[in-house]
């Protein structure tokens, strides 16, 4: 064992025996009773009746005592006093098989606490917050610090200041500019400096997703739906609503309100209703043979464990089965918090077997989108929405043009002659099967299409290019299977190139799945159908002629057709060389083939003694090339706006149907539909009634509740998240929980001191972030002494500041951000970074590929990072970020070496890091000096001449082992797929890029200080 | 509360062992309740043979003669009346009889299905449950239960549990390792949610060994770098961070360093791991496998030199249990991919004197219908056999049974958290003092439901 930690694990375990609790004098319930009583009393004298034993409930003070629990005033007379000190395993209390077991000093506490009155308050987290005037937050943790004879930290040192700020507000690193900036102002004002750097970062646009990472993490926001096949579905729009709130400074209020209730907003715009899909990004199924039932009370309870978690920091979620055995939660709290989100229009089941709550076709008239995942809404980006206003206006003037064309009567007549004598004759015509002009093109697979300047042409404007050493086939499908008809003979024309040759070539007509009907020209090299032999596989002669077109032929007899057979694809197959294949057909004397391009509507027309001409006019007015062109181009619109509209991120929309009747499910069970149904309500215990009105409460009204000053959670639980973001432990250190198991906060009246003053300046995210930055609390050092490590370990007195692993995605933004890799832009759809092949081989319906992404879209921020729940990017999940299948509140720091393996050998980083060397190398300084630029750039100080010395030493030896195999230099720089300028000379950009690797790999550039 | 030593010898396993959370932290984040074992300890180690999709108990370890009488005729009523079904919901719901022979085995004549001829030469080694139940009848959450202990997905995985408490015995691989192959029927998905560490600390997640490419993520050192080159950049890194721990006192340092070490270590072992060339052709006939085709054989090849290695926790899954269809068929191809390899992992595992303290565990997330689906069956929650062998259990038993159709339990049953109990309680940790602080509560692997451990089963 590495000695350092071995003392440093002594130390805690020393610290640990001596840990010292409040003086006795001064007993709390709340902070030192209570959380006794809750662990060792309450499950089974606690709230929930069905566990309750001897009728005794210790969590109410008048019923402790009416119960002979203990006697104000008189512990010797207290029966629980002495049942703690039972001696008889009878009698003992806890009892031994619940493992409980009391320490000395907690018997001692309760003893004092009995002996002084046995006074009760109520629980803290419950009490709406107050603060007294006068105070700040260095006022507050001095006071703490002085009653300990402590005291703050010196301020850090500027760098630190500066990179501390920018990883905790932007996530990304200074600058080498922004640094020489900071520090020529720090040396002349220290305070003006750093009141301005502050107000630089909050302004930035990456602001929003420093902060929007602990919030995602909180709302389960992801890509995927997470239960078994795990596939995609777009929700992008609510993360950039998220990042855009915060760069915003949308009031905190406002922000939950939009999230609970965007939808049920009068005249809600269309980022409310983004911010809405918030109760939709829930995990759900489409496994095979789910019931809908089933699966809407699992969604149903994720909603209230989310919800509860996220915004209320409490553990709701116990209570699905049971009164909540420590909180005063009951199951119907949890019940008739459900009910608020019954209007949610879902199922429950997305296999194809769950059924809305109400008929859809509503919503669809007023044009909803809907897809696989039910009603979703699109937000366009806002080139895609001018786009998309372009394309329409374009389509309403061509549809315009082509109203006003005019065809001429002698025109019409004309035509109508022409196609009279054409339904007269009755010798054979081309029917093309392939052909470019076709009026409903068919699918080619893997063909190329050349015109004339790219090869031979035979007809109109295209011909198929087919080119390979080996076997090539193309497979033609028809749109419609076409029929054959007696006497019907195969055409196809070919151009064989004189230079490259081919063996032999093959058409194949597939009937019903059979592609049994093969014709073959040249040397018998085709595999296909050749054991079969017979029609299967006709020697129809030799190879034509090469360098001209040349039109081969073959009753489709010989392919073994019959008439009526229908023919659904066609295959073109040769075996190497370069042939350009033009039209494939059926040369045919069937009438019905002939006029193909005459409806039967107009075909009688034509055939009846008196022509409606006005009617056929119109038909010849659609016949016209200026009518062609036209149709054709709205055609090509029309794709590109259905492309676009494809291409649009959406977001799955919450939608306020007929509510679902919400029963209380006894022990949480589905199936057992006895329970007495229930109306949304707020958890009664922390409010009185919240209906006035008397009709059904809403989300919107569940909303306003969360976010009324008078609740006593939702600014708690968010001002002790952001703290423990910025000290590594919050102020109550379970930011999951402010319930009775939580813990009773080290600096109570701080945590309400910052809860109240951010209710009191509108909820403004950027003003609580502010007040924290500019606090001296904050700004302090996190250098620690040994005297303070071994009394506060995890730093609970705030006499310095914590020295925080970066999280996972901040990583990877600083590796990108160093080399100048990093693409900065804000939001739009999540991207695929390099990931290890095959790591989603476990994943099936369907089975998949992970599809990388190219280019700029390789360098986007870690938040960005496409979020497969079942199989989060390895380097995500290496560095702890959650697989976000539930609110998770708060990240684990682990150091682990599956980490270094990360940072040593992930493509992300080798080929940041040889990026960042092209970069220094590309600089005017060339290479001199590069081993403290490089450092500079990373850590933004220089390097001690000691570590200078070190990495010198490494850069020198991997310059020389490179000289020596210059062939390992190449290799260095083929990874990743940011090219970089040539000019650098391989070896030396090799061994830079060493250096670099070095230096992404410390601690310290992993580490916010 | 926990005792002082116990503390002590979890920190220095976890130190010493496999990655590392930060200490200050570790304490802030619920380790106040006592990890490490209690109890005198029967195995060292668990290999987890999860046969995913919901092998059929009807057709593998649990005959059912009155259903082969009643083969084709419908169900009786007072069975199915209000249960919970799959895909069978609502449909007509006739028997059918098991679709192989079944044979005795043995000393303790256990009956086995004929598909399973090599696992039945183990008969009187295994201890077959043949009252096993769960609560969740799709794949993905009971699979979360099976591994949780939770229908809630994000809890820790039992291997994370084992882990935890037990730290891991190997210096330079990870101490959860997770192996997966598919073959025989529909490869339903499986999750890393799996192996998660859910509330744990992070280091104690399975990793999972991947069968194509590198065998863990990123543990090749990149092109154009050698051992050498790379250890070199190790020492270099490893110096600095000394120098800036110094700077910084950040007592984060020194496990980072460690875990460099680690990694390096790793990157020779995992190599070495998988260079098969030792193995006897003996051996490898065997398993009947070519190392490291991604086989069910090879995974289990490969599952005893981790155990060797000193891995803790080792599961493999065989994606192919999931006949809904074909089952005749179906279930005898999967049998086929899965026996032999089982046997000569035993096999093998006694040999080498491994077996005595080692848990290996075989069974799915759930059974299957003895009601026919078409020519399959479907999922089934009220009955399923896992069979057990090893340290610490008694060989040739069965316990429990099913009533005579195979539907629900007749006699013991045995729940999720009664099999996790009897893990711990093997592997020396006494499963209701076993506990993790989060959110405000000391969670049990074995959760908050009543749960004991299957003495029946234990020698």
């Amino acid at each position: 064992m590495n000695r350092l930690s071995f003392m440093f694990s002594r130390w805690l375990i020393a610290w640990i025996l001596v840990l010292p609790l409040s003086a006795a004098s001064d007993i709390k319930y709340g902070r030192d009773i209570r959380p006794i009583l809750s662990d060792k009393c309450f499950f089974c004298h606690g709230t929930d009746p069905e566990t309750r034993e001897e009728d005794l409930r210790l969590d109410i003070r008048e019923e402790a005592i009416a119960g002979r629990a203990f006697v104000p005033g008189n512990p010797e007379k207290s029966r629980l006093i002495k049942l703690i000190n039972a001696t008889d395993e009878d009698d003992i209390m806890p009892p031994p098989e619940s493992h409980k077991v009391l320490t000395r000093k907690e018997k001692q506490l309760l003893y004092d606490w009995i002996k002084s009155g046995a006074e009760y308050e109520l629980h803290w987290a419950y009490v709406a917050p107050k603060r007294d005037g006068g105070e700040t937050i260095d006022s507050l943790v001095a006071k703490e610090l002085q009653s300990r004879d402590l005291e703050i930290s010196p301020v850090a040192d500027p760098v630190t200041l500066l990179r501390r700020l920018h990883f905790d507000v932007t996530g990304l690193p200074p600058s080498r500019e922004e640094t020489s900036t900071f520090l020529q102002m720090h040396a002349s004002d220290p305070e003006a400096a750093l009141v301005q750097l502050v107000e630089k970062l909050l302004a930035s646009p990456h602001f929003g997703e420093r902060m929007a990472v602990s919030w995602l993490d909180g709302v389960r926001y992801a890509d995927t739906v997470g239960y078994h096949g795990d596939k995609e579905r777009s929700a992008s729009p609510y993360r950039d609503y998220v990042i855009e709130s915060f760069n915003s400074d949308k009031s905190f209020d406002q922000f939950t309100i939009e999230q609970i209730a965007g939808d049920l907003l009068p005249d809600a715009a269309l980022s409310q209703k983004v911010a809405a899909s918030y109760l939709r990004l829930n995990q759900i199924s489409e496994e095979g043979g789910i019931q809908d039932a089933e699966y809407l009370a699992k969604y149903q309870a994720e909603r209230v464990r989310t919800t509860s978690s996220a915004w209320l920091g409490s553990t709701l979620a116990c209570a699905e089965c049971h009164d909540h055995k420590f909180d005063p939660f009951t199951a119907k709290d949890f019940y008739s918090f459900a009910a608020f989100f019954s209007d949610i229009l879902e199922k429950g089941a997305w296999n194809g077997d769950g059924r809305y709550q109400e008929d859809p076709e509503k919503w669809v008239k007023q044009g909803m989108a809907f897809d696989e995942w039910g009603p979703l809404l699109r937000v366009p980006t806002k080139e895609q929405a001018v786009r998309l206003e372009e394309i329409e206006g374009l389509i309403g003037k061509l549809r315009g043009e082509r109203d006003s064309i005019v065809v001429e009567g002698v025109a019409v007549d004309a035509w109508i002659s022409q196609q009279k004598a054409m339904l007269g004759d009755r010798s054979p015509q081309d029917f093309p099967l392939v052909d470019e002009t076709l009026p409903e093109p068919v699918n080619i697979d893997g063909g190329v299409l050349v015109d004339v300047g790219g090869g031979p042409v035979q007809s109109g404007t295209h011909s198929r290019k087919q080119e390979g050493d080996g076997l090539v086939q193309h497979i033609i499908a028809l749109k419609n299977a076409v029929a054959v008809h007696e006497g019907d003979v195969f055409y196809l024309w070919v151009h064989l190139d004189p230079a490259k040759p081919t063996r032999g070539l093959m058409l194949q007509a597939n009937v019903a799945g059979d592609w049994g009907h093969r014709a073959y020209w040249g040397e018998a090299v085709i595999p296909y159908g050749k054991e079969q032999g017979g029609t299967a596989y006709h020697h129809a002669g030799e190879l034509p002629e090469a360098g001209k077109w040349l039109r081969l032929s073959i009753p489709a007899a010989a392919l073994g057709l019959v008439a009526g057979e229908m023919i659904g694809q066609i295959a073109c197959t040769q075996v190497g060389g370069l042939i350009h294949w033009d039209n494939v057909g059926l040369h045919t004397s069937h009438p019905e083939k002939r006029y193909r391009h005459l409806s039967a509507e107009v075909v009688a027309m034509l055939k009846a003694e008196k022509p409606d001409v006005e009617k056929l006019a119109g038909f010849y007015r659609q016949s016209t090339p200026e009518w062609k062109r036209i149709t054709s181009e709205i055609g090509n619109l029309e794709s590109e706006h259905a492309a676009l509209l494809k291409a649009v991120p959406s977001v799955p929309a919450t939608v306020s149907a007929t509510p679902r009747p919400i029963r209380l499910l006894n022990r949480g069970d589905w199936q057992d539909q006895t329970g007495p149904l229930v109306e949304p309500a707020t958890p009664g215990f922390l409010t009185g009634s919240n209906d006035a009105s008397g009709s059904r409460p809403t989300r919107l009204d569940l909303a306003k509740w969360m976010v009324s000053r008078e609740n006593p959670l939702t600014a708690r639980v968010f001002v002790n998240r952001l703290w423990a973001r910025l000290f590594g432990t919050g102020l109550s250190k379970d930011t999951g929980d402010l319930g009775m198991q939580g813990e009773y906060p080290n600096h109570p009246e701080l945590l309400d001191w910052l809860a109240v003053e951010f209710m009191e300046n509108g909820w403004s995210v950027k003003h609580l972030m502010r007040v924290i930055l500019l606090s001296k609390t904050y700004q302090q050092s996190s250098v620690s002494t040994p005297e303070l490590l071994e009394i506060d370990p995890q730093n609970r007195l705030l006499a310095r500041q914590s020295q925080l692993r970066l999280p996972a995605e901040l990583i990877r933004d600083h590796a990108l951000a160093v080399s100048g890799l990093l693409n900065p832009m804000i939001g739009g759809p999540s991207v695929k970074p390099y990931q290890p092949a095959k790591y989603y081989r476990n994943l099936n319906f369907p089975q998949r590929e992970y599809q990388q992404d190219r280019g700029v879209l390789l360098y986007r921020r870690g938040i960005y990072t496409h979020w497969q729940r079942t199989f989060l990017h390895p380097m995500l999940k290496a560095f702890d970020a959650p697989a976000r299948e539930e609110c998770s509140t708060e990240r684990a720091y682990s150091n682990t070496p599956l980490q270094a393996l990360n940072l040593l050998n992930d493509p992300t980083f080798t080929e940041a890091a040889r990026v960042m060397a092209a970069r220094l190398l590309s600089e005017p300084e060339g290479a001199e000096d590069l081993v403290r630029r490089a450092w500079m750039l990373c850590l933004s100080r220089p390097p001690s001449a000691e570590e200078s010395q070190i990495l010198g030493e490494f850069h020198a030896k991997e310059l020389q082992r490179l000289t020596e195999s210059p062939d390992e230099a190449m290799k260095v720089l083929s990874i990743g797929e940011m090219k970089v300028p040539n000019e650098i000379p391989p070896v030396q950009l090799a061994a830079a890029a060493s250096l670099a690797r070095a230096i992404l790999n410390l601690h310290e550039t992993i580490t916010r200080y | 509360m926990f005792h002082s030593s116990n503390r002590r010898t979890f920190l220095s396993q976890s130190l010493t062992g496999i990655g590392s959370i930060a200490l200050g932290r570790l304490l802030g984040a619920g380790l106040s309740a006592g990890a490490s074992p209690t109890l005198p300890a029967k195995v060292k180690r668990v290999i987890f043979l999860s046969m995913a999709g919901g092998p059929s108990h009807l057709e593998t370890f649990d005959f059912k003669p009155k259903l082969r009488e009643l083969h084709g005729q419908p169900m009786p009523e007072s069975f199915t009346k209000g249960q919970q079904l799959a895909q069978l919901q609502g449909k007509a719901l006739n028997c059918m009889g098991a679709q192989h022979d079944f044979s005795r085995h043995g000393k303790s004549g256990i009956e086995i299905s004929n598909i399973l001829p090599n696992i039945a030469k183990h008969a009187d080694e295994i201890a077959v449950i043949r009252s096993m139940h769960t609560k969740q009848i799709n794949h993905d959450p009971a699979h979360t239960f099976m591994n949780t202990g939770s229908i809630i997905p994000g809890r820790p995985s039992m291997g994370s549990w084992v882990l935890y408490g037990l730290g891991s015995e190997s210096q330079n691989l990870p101490g959860f390792v997770v192996l997966t192959s598919v073959g025989g029927g529909q490869g339903q998905p499986i999750s890393s949610r799996q192996w998660s560490s859910g509330f744990l600390p992070g280091h104690l997640q399975g990793v999972e060994f991947q069968s194509a490419g590198d065998p863990v993520h990123y543990v090749r050192t990149p092109d154009g770098n050698t051992a050498d080159s790379q250890k070199h950049l190790i020492d270099t890194v490893n110096r600095l961070n000394r120098l800036s721990g110094l700077r910084t006192g950040d007592p984060e340092v020194a496990t980072r360093i460690e875990q460099y070490e680690l990694a390096f270590r790793m990157q020779a072992a995992v190599p070495d791991l998988m260079a098969y060339q030792d193995e006897s052709q003996a051996t490898l006939e065997m398993y009947g496998c070519t190392p490291g085709d991604g086989s069910f054989a090879s995974n289990c090849l490969l599952a005893r030199r981790l155990a060797e290695r000193g891995v803790r926790f080792i599961q493999l899954y065989h994606r192919g249990w999931d006949h809904h269809g074909g089952i005749r068929n179906g279930i005898a191809t999967t049998a086929k991919l899965v026996d032999q390899a089982t046997s000569a992992l035993l096999t093998d595992l006694k040999q080498r004197g491994m077996l005595d303290d080692t848990l290996v565990v075989w069974g799915g997330e759930f059974g299957r219908t003895p009601m026919a689906q078409g020519d399959g069956r479907d999922h089934h929650i009220k009955a399923f056999s896992v069979f057990l062998a090893g340290g610490g259990i008694k060989g040739g038993t069965v316990h429990g049974e099913t009533d005579e159709l195979g539907y629900g339990i007749a006699r013991d049953p045995v729940s999720v958290h009664d099999l996790h109990a009897t893990l711990l309680h093997l592997l020396g940790m006494d499963f209701q003092r076993f506990t993790f602080r989060s959110q405000g509560l000391d969670q049990k692997l074995t959760g908050v439901e009543p749960a004991s451990v299957i003495r029946q089963i234990l020698a």
